[in-house]
């Protein structure tokens, strides 16, 4: 398992409210709380502060805090 | 190990409007295979959660402009006109009872400009050749409310029915079908192999066939996900109304459906019979960017929901015994019509859209997207099909508007603000709206991506709701 990049925790912790420590890989975004609109604010944040574009359709497949970081990762590196 | 499924047809999605599809093209001889829940919850289907009034006329608002009053009438209109045929088609199949109960009440109570809406609405019908017959509240069965109603209109070529029933009997027709396969799981994923599409379901199973119809309301999106056929399907954005409603014994009778006209965002409250003496309430209606299909209802929309009931329709709600709760979520594009036919790639068809009307439109979904891939060609300048041009308006034209909706919606039916303060606060949300689209502030960005997603006025509320959670 990965660790969940700090700056990836610390988004979801601002969404959330959640303590970014606690935020796990494997956890749902619903299990998190997160409804529609706190994923167009996951998507602005991530954009803001990674410098990385997360489309509507992109959002839509993010289901996991693993997806999320899956979609994050380098391209070359994207399995 | 399962089986790939081989049809002329794939209709992805078991919702009303695919399996009317699926029922008409069996009916035209070809073989099709539905890729959809048979059974279990539905939690999401809009159909199951839906009141099921057949409101040709009802659904107009007089701020919507004369030319989407025309188109979208005359489709529902001859909806209904062949509705009553079309539920004895399904009757002689499947061998089930389906009765329409006619007519429905519209009543106005003040709220907003009811009575103006009454008028749109009326003068809709009579335009048409139709009767609408303004009455005194008083003659309207099951109409108790809290706050005083004025005016009550009847629709008598408007009508309900049970949609449970409808799509049980149309699943035994289909289930049972020799031209029809089931696929009882949902959707994965769609892709091309060579001249076929291939449908993946959640059971591990997957059809292929040489046309698809996506019939999956909101959750359309997530089977198509990105790529290259997502791409040249080109589906218009399509988001979704989430609706919460209720299915009660309340302790009076509401013989024929009683509405109240569209409230802004929301639809308003409505009552309508069901078999066996039960009461469906609905509805909320809250836009959502992406369907939250696993969020089960919440108390306060039910909260809502009962609130809005007795303030509008009947006090006595609150004696009713509840028998069900359900939630859909309504598919809806952002100039508010539906898509019916055939998309940008050719063997890739579209019955979705159909927003608060999905009940009263599925047979005419069903013969366009037929006619689309029996008779290609037919219907490509519908006024529904998925290739027209969609525009999306500015912020601030809506704003002007829509700003008012936003103050009625946080008050409630029966809330009231001191005198004078509703148009002090609709101008102050209307400035800080705009104020906050603009410049480069995370909130501007919010703002501006919501809206540009999603350029309808139901995006009012997300935009004041998202502004407000950044801290």
């Amino acid at each position: 398992m990965n660790p969940v990049p700090e700056e990836i925790r610390r988004i979801l912790a601002s969404i959330t409210g959640r303590d970014a420590d606690s935020i796990g890989e494997q956890e749902r975004l619903s299990d998190l709380g997160m409804d529609s609109l706190d994923r167009v604010l996951l998507a602005v944040l991530v954009e803001e502060r990674l410098g990385r574009a997360l489309s509507d359709d992109a959002l839509t497949g993010i289901r996991t805090v693993a997806d999320l970081q899956q979609r994050l990762q380098p391209e070359e590196n994207r399995q | 190990m399962v089986d790939t499924i081989y049809a002329d047809v794939t209709v992805v999605g078991s919702g009303l409007l695919g399996l009317s599809t699926a029922f008409e093209l069996v009916g035209r001889g070809l073989t099709v295979a539905v890729v959809g829940p048979r059974t279990g919850a539905y939690t999401g289907q809009a159909s199951r959660a839906a009141g099921a009034m057949l409101t040709v006329f009802s659904e107009v608002e007089s701020s919507h402009p004369a030319e989407r009053v025309a188109v979208e009438v005359a489709e529902r209109l001859a909806a209904r006109d062949g509705y009553q045929a079309w539920l004895e088609q399904i009757s002689a199949a499947s061998g089930r009872r389906l009765d329409l109960i006619g007519g429905v009440w519209v009543v106005a109570n003040g709220y907003g400009d009811d009575a103006v809406e009454l008028k749109a609405i009326a003068a809709a019908a009579e335009t048409r050749g139709h009767h609408a017959d303004f009455a005194s509240p008083r003659e309207v069965p099951g109409l108790a409310p809290q706050i005083r109603a004025h005016e009550a209109l009847w629709l008598p070529y408007e009508a309900s029915l049970d949609p449970g029933a409808v799509m049980d009997a149309l699943a035994a027709v289909l289930h049972a079908h020799p031209r029809c396969t089931w696929v009882d799981a949902t959707a994965t994923g769609v892709h091309e192999q060579g001249e076929h599409l291939v449908v993946d379901a959640a059971d591990g199973g997957s059809t292929m066939s040489a046309h698809l119809v996506l019939a999956a309301g909101a959750g359309i999106p997530a089977v198509l996900a990105e790529g290259e056929l997502a791409e040249r399907v080109d589906a218009p954005p399509l988001r979704s109304g989430r609706g919460v409603s209720l299915v009660v014994r309340a302790p009076f009778i509401v013989p024929a459906a009683v509405r109240t006209p569209n409230r802004g965002f929301a639809c308003g409250s409505h009552l309508v019979p069901r078999p066996d003496g039960a009461t469906y309430l609905g509805a909320t209606n809250r836009l959502s960017t992406e369907p939250d299909y696993t969020t089960r209802p919440s108390l306060d929309e039910i909260a809502t929901l009962i609130h809005d009931g007795a303030a509008e329709l009947n006090v006595g709600l609150r004696e009713a015994a509840l028998l069900e709760v359900r939630v859909g979520h309504r598919p809806v594009t952002i100039d508010h019509l539906p898509v019916f036919g055939r998309s940008g790639h050719p063997m890739v068809h579209l019955a979705t859209g159909t927003y608060r009307c999905g009940v009263l439109l599925a047979p005419r979904a069903a013969s366009l997207v037929a006619d689309g891939i029996t008779n290609p060609g037919s219907h490509a300048d519908h006024p529904y099909s998925p290739r027209r041009h969609i525009t999306a308006p500015a912020l601030e034209d809506f704003l002007d508007t829509a700003a008012r909706g936003l103050v009625e919606m946080i008050c409630q039916p029966g809330g009231q603000l001191p005198a004078g303060s509703e148009e002090k606060l609709a101008s102050f949300l209307r400035a800080g709206l705009l104020e906050m689209s603009v410049g480069s502030t995370t909130r501007a960005a919010v703002v501006r991506r919501l809206w540009n997603g999603t350029p309808m006025a139901e995006c009012l509320p997300l935009l004041m709701d998202a502004a407000g959670r950044l801290r």
